[in-house]
């Protein structure tokens, strides 16, 4: 599988690490260093079920939902939080323009790669909705986590168990969001924050 | 195109060269008994003194490399007759050369922290950084230096320094710095501070018509094995100093 990094430099969300850079004239590598949050965020092809609630009740897809909150959390703590998003290959996103669902979920190979991140003070969250393509693959690479990841299970929570497991290795918590809204996702990723 | 001229001594043609064409077209070659004079000068001399018998050469401009010792280096300023930015390297209180704002440009085009230090790429050493950091540091601190902007560019290296030299901020930079690379800038535009005030410069030299350097390929600092030369501006001349290698500011 190619887990290669790439770079998106396309449309900028407000408070993304890139529009901070672009609005101080520093390097995306600069601006980064005040970073606090890392949010790892699942864009595997079944984010694309539209089971999540939007504003005035009506349905969203689970990917809609939870971008939203990321970029509402963005405009709210500009420049305070690094996107990676993960399928069958994983990217960091400095824009905050995630990518639509695609592909597979090779959680184990984007836990690798964010793996470089710890030990710099940051706080970790995962969001997902499902099963990863290897479970013991991603939980042999949290066991080498130093720091912890906070996950959120988003969706039908058919892989919750394993979520909290995933979760329990690190040392971070787990927490269930079914039928979630961006609202729900967003004060949830808050409270977790605090 | 600069021109070489010869001619008989004639004091009426050099009073009008000395006040007609300004310093930056002209320049005087005692060795060879020449003026250089631009094209543009050059052009000015023929219609002044049409029959005139001087024996002209047009020289190549581009001539070898050749280092410099310089001791002070100005900041980048429009020339007087506002053709081009320049600045000069002093020696021993008198200009020695011409260094084009370009030939600064590239060669303080920077895309990291490191950089802006005037370190290569990626530097682990912590002794290396801070010695660096206390170079400029010395060069910029307001005490010493009189120069306008002093105590921000002092500001701006102790905040980089400050950076490199906190381990976990340091590891948080370098991996941005991997995963998203240099974006480069250069430091130099027309009246703003050049980093480093002193050194080395070894440099491709044209004749324009006097002696500047447009291409600078190496910048060693002048050193005398233990100490090295910083040199600030005091607000009339410079000031040489001498700061030991592992001095703390």
């Amino acid at each position: 599988m190619n887990n290669k990094v790439i770079k998106t430099y396309g449309n900028v969300v407000k408070g993304s690490i890139q529009d901070v850079a672009n609005q101080t004239d520093r390097s995306v590598a600069e601006t980064m260093m005040d970073a606090q949050y890392v949010a790892i965020i699942d864009i595997s092809a079944s984010m694309d079920t539209k089971d999540a609630t939007g504003e005035g009740g009506y349905s969203l897809r689970r990917f809609d939902a939870a971008v939203q909150a990321l970029n509402s959390l963005q405009g709210s703590m500009p420049g305070r939080w690094i996107i990676i998003e993960f399928s069958s290959q994983h990217e960091i996103v400095p824009s905050g323009a995630i990518h639509s669902p695609q592909d597979m979920t090779n959680l184990s190979g984007v836990l690798d790669f964010a793996k470089q991140f710890n030990g710099m003070g940051l706080k970790f969250y995962l969001i997902s909705d499902g099963e990863p393509d290897s479970k013991p693959a991603a939980l042999n690479v949290a066991r080498t986590w130093t720091d912890k990841l906070d996950v959120i299970c988003v969706g039908d929570l058919v892989g919750s168990q394993f979520m909290q497991e995933l979760a329990r290795v690190t040392g971070g918590i787990q927490t269930d969001l079914k039928e979630f809204s961006p609202k729900t996702l967003e004060s949830t990723l808050k409270l977790l924050s605090s | 195109m600069t021109v070489a001229i010869r001619f008989a001594f004639n004091q009426a043609v050099i009073d009008w060269l000395k006040t007609s064409i300004p310093k930056g077209q002209r320049s005087w070659n005692p060795a060879k008994k020449q003026w250089i004079l631009d094209d543009d000068a050059y052009a000015q001399f023929q219609t002044q003194f049409p029959g005139l018998k001087h024996i002209s050469e047009v020289m190549n401009n581009n001539t070898d490399t050749q280092e410099f010792r310089l001791e002070y280096i100005g900041r980048p300023k429009y020339t007087f007759n506002q053709q081009r930015v320049m600045s000069y390297g002093w020696k021993d209180q008198k200009i020695l050369v011409g260094i084009t704002i370009e030939a600064f440009q590239k060669w303080f085009r920077v895309g990291s922290l490191y950089q802006q230090l005037g370190l290569p790429d990626v530097v682990d050493d912590a002794a290396e950084i801070r010695r660096a950091y206390l170079r400029l540091a010395r060069q910029w601190h307001p005490d010493v230096c009189k120069e306008p902007n002093a105590q921000e560019e002092f500001l701006k290296i102790k905040k980089t320094y400050d950076i490199l030299s906190d381990p976990p901020k340091k590891k948080k930079y370098d991996l941005g710095l991997k995963l998203f690379g240099k974006q480069e800038k250069s430091l130099i535009q027309p009246g703003m501070p050049i980093p480093m005030r002193c050194g080395i410069l070894t440099g491709k030299v044209e004749l324009l018509p006097q002696r500047t350097i447009v291409e600078i390929n190496s910048w060693k600092d002048i050193t005398d094995g233990t100490k090295v030369m910083v040199s600030t501006w005091k607000g009339e001349t410079y000031h040489i100093d001498w700061i030991e290698k592992e001095r703390r500011f």
